[in-house]
């Protein structure tokens, strides 16, 4: 590696290895034999194609803050670190999009194009660090995904090396053309199909108007039950993010912050757009919620009190911290009419395990993050947590829904997706997977189940939360 | 080989065949507006479907008044899905590509799923996708799951009507925001235009945009895009026996 890349770009030694052996799904390590820099896609090219050369196999890296194992370097081998690949190229304000270097920060592009008034819509809780090739990657989501979308939705074109060491390009700036758009196969491929170096990315105009509420319920069911009703009442809000009590006592205690009592759930919602929209919706929103048993409405009259609304959801997870030792976070789509059966579900089995729980959500997209919370020196804990884990992804997928909203498959959840599939589905994620990882060198073990050489993994849970 | 067809309603961007017609017969229909989708057998029409959702206040975010002049929404689910063509709300709601959740497909024989039928889900490759906008050659839909939208958007869109077909060829050419004046200075017998999607539908051919695409008459297809080879090589995996059109 150092004779092709040059002494600067290529790392190893203990230290390195052990800090590249996961991601923030810390429980599965396995140490790379060294980690590689390049600084831009012809150099990503001479990477690749040396581990073809000497038959090893390589794992694209941006931050490391995906939480399903996507990162990890299972059969040891080269970790490619997009980190000097962070260059902005271009912004074209007319055409609304910019082209940026895989390793490129996701804020670090929001601060870029803000001045010509335009942003990059997706937006994980993460965008302060995680990169632009782990959201493509991961596919991304963030609170504001319910009216923006995913990740999917804003990419053009993405410049990717294979595991052939070829350099593709797929997609175009201009979007909808005729025939097979491989693109879509692309993004969501947790690195399994090539190490993404450069996009294309769309941009949208920033709204004119931001309207926020934060909204009290004395009950879990009503709160849920009036988060069907906004949608069902014709309004797509921004955001739409529940909190239940639990996470509002732990953010009581950690920020002093003082919410209504006897709230058993909030909801904070967001509508934006021009000026008139953000506050008709807004308005119809809060409505709704009233109608449904609202007990306490806030609403922010500027940017100050935006970010206090905001303050629960954002810091809630760091707060819960304070409720127990380890906090492990799930992550599992229903749809949303499934809600409250949902919920009630989740409670009842951490009862059953004698666990603590905390519900902090995408509510609008049915997107659950239950956090069970517990004291894993407490033995028998651990197995415990790992049975009700297993029981939400389950319940999860006989409602109708499915095992990850945005974490992804990674490592972690090979199990509990794989057993959802028929032979038939299985075959079709196959096909696709062998069709492009010719080498079959391209983070091997990832998404597909059963791969040649891959040792079963163990049970094990998550210890990161959005 | 054969050819997937709906109702026929896109014919005039086919090429002319004598091949074998495979006509998806799922008419099944199934609207969860609560949970802001809609499952659709492919043989289920546009018009249908749009009556089912309105019913509950929602919609596909097409609008078939303005469909009308531009190409056409007469058709099938299958066919709208499998053709992705623009429409006159495409720059404020995407394409069907953004919509479609889930879908069962016919792979090598056999019924296979690809996606979930909620709003959101990052499980498996999106294998579903590479069927939207192939316009069947990676063979038959059976069914989709879409994502739907409140009944409001339908009357949102600007796209500028100009004449009417009267049985003329139609070619639709879409290209950059800063192309878009000089191709439209340049297309003649112009039926229609929306710019904020950069797309317009004209009687004569247009020429070729230094980036984007153009569908016209009896197959005809142009693209600058550089995935070429990845379309072979998605194509040659699904169907390597050269089934379908
Ligand atoms: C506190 C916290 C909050 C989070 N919030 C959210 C959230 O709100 N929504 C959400 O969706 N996720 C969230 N995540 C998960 C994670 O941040 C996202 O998945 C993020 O997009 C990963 O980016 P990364 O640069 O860290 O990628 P990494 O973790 O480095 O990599 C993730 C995967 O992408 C692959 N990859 C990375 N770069 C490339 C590349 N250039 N080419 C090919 N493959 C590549 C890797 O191989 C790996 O499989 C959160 C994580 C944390 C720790």
């Amino acid at each position: 590696m150092r004779g092709v890349l040059g002494n600067d770009q290529v790392r190893d030694g203990t230290a390195v290895e052990r800090v590249y052996a996961c991601d923030s799904y810390s429980i599965e390590r396995h140490e790379p034999e060294c980690v590689v820099f390049p600084r831009n896609t012809y150099e990503t090219q001479l990477a690749v194609q040396r581990c073809i050369e000497i038959d090893v196999p390589f794992t694209a890296r941006g931050a490391g803050t995906g939480l399903s194992g996507g990162v990890t370097a299972v059969k040891g081998g080269v970790i490619v670190s997009t980190k000097r690949m962070n260059q902005i190229l271009e912004v074209d304000p007319v055409n609304r999009c910019t082209l940026v270097q895989a390793g490129v920060v996701n804020q670090k592009v929001n601060n870029a194009v803000k001045p010509f008034g335009l942003m990059f819509a997706p937006d994980p809780s993460s965008q302060t660090v995680c990169t632009i090739g782990g959201n493509i990657n991961e596919n991304s989501g963030g609170p504001h995904t319910l009216k923006y979308g995913v990740t999917a939705d804003h990419v053009l074109q993405a410049t990717l090396v294979d595991s052939r060491a070829q350099v593709i390009v797929a997609g175009s700036r201009v979007s909808g053309g005729p025939g097979i758009d491989p693109l879509s196969l692309v993004v969501g491929s947790e690195g399994t199909l090539g190490i993404v170096t450069e996009a294309w990315l769309r941009l949208v105009p920033m709204p004119e108007r931001i309207e926020t509420a934060l909204i009290a319920f004395s009950t879990i069911r009503s709160a849920v039950d009036a988060v069907v009703e906004v949608m069902a009442r014709g309004v797509i809000p921004a955001a739409l993010e529940m909190m239940d009590k639990h996470v509002l006592s732990a953010v009581e205690k950690a920020f002093g912050l003082d919410y209504p009592k006897g709230s058993e759930a909030l909801l904070l919602i967001e509508c934006d757009g021009r000026s008139q929209q953000a506050e008709s919706e807004i308005r119809s929103a809060i409505e709704a919620c009233l109608d449904c048993g609202a007990t306490n409405v806030e609403t922010a009259g500027n940017e100050e009190d935006r970010k206090r609304l905001w303050t629960a959801r954002k810091k809630g997870i760091g707060a819960m911290g304070r409720l127990a030792p380890t906090i492990v976070t799930h992550d599992g789509v229903i749809p949303r009419s499934r809600l409250p059966e949902m919920l009630e579900f989740v409670y009842a089995i951490a009862e059953e395990n004698s666990l603590g729980v905390a519900n902090i959500f995408h509510a609008g997209d049915g997107n659950l993050h239950p956090c069970f919370y517990f004291d894993e020196r407490e033995p028998g804990t651990v197995e415990r947590v790992l049975a009700a884990g297993e029981a939400v992804l389950d319940k999860c997928v006989e409602l109708g829904g499915s095992v990850t909203g945005e974490h992804g498959i990674g490592l972690e959840k090979i199990d509990s997706w794989s057993k959802s599939l028929s032979a038939n589905d299985l075959r079709l994620q196959t096909t696709v997977r062998e069709a492009f990882d010719v080498s079959g060198l391209c983070n091997p073990c990832k998404v597909i189940p059963n791969q040649k050489g891959c040792v079963e993994h163990r049970r094990r849970w998550s210890g990161a939360a959005t | 080989m054969r050819r997937v067809v709906g109702s026929g309603s896109k014919a005039a961007f086919c090429k002319h065949s004598n091949l074998e017609a495979h006509r998806p017969k799922n008419t099944s229909l199934h609207c969860a507006p609560r949970d802001q989708i809609v499952t659709a057998g492919a043989a289920v029409t546009i018009a249908e479907i749009q009556e089912c959702l309105a019913r509950c206040g929602q919609c596909l975010p097409i609008r078939l008044d303005l469909g009308q002049p531009l190409g056409g929404f007469p058709g099938t689910v299958g066919g709208l899905v499998a053709t992705n063509m623009p429409h006159a709300l495409s720059s404020q709601y995407g394409s069907p590509k953004e919509w479609v959740l889930h879908m069962e497909v016919l792979f090598q024989g056999e019924q296979a799923q690809s996606g979930a039928k909620v709003v959101k889900s990052v499980a498996g490759y999106d294998v579903h996708k590479l069927f939207v906008g192939s316009w069947g050659v990676l063979g038959p839909i059976n069914t989709v799951t879409f994502r739907t939208y409140p009944l409001n958007v339908l009357s949102q869109g600007e796209a500028v009507t100009l004449r009417d077909l009267q049985g003329g060829e139609v070619w639709i050419l879409r290209t950059l925001a800063s192309e878009l004046d000089q191709a439209l200075n340049k297309a003649q017998g112009v039926y229609a235009f929306d710019r904020p999607s950069c797309t317009i539908w004209s009687e004569m051919r247009p020429e070729e945009p230094s980036e984007g695409w153009i569908i016209g008459p009896a197959g005809y297809r142009w693209s600058n895009r550089a995935d070429k080879g990845m379309q072979i090589q998605i194509k040659r995996a699904f169907d390597p026996e050269g089934e379908w059109e």
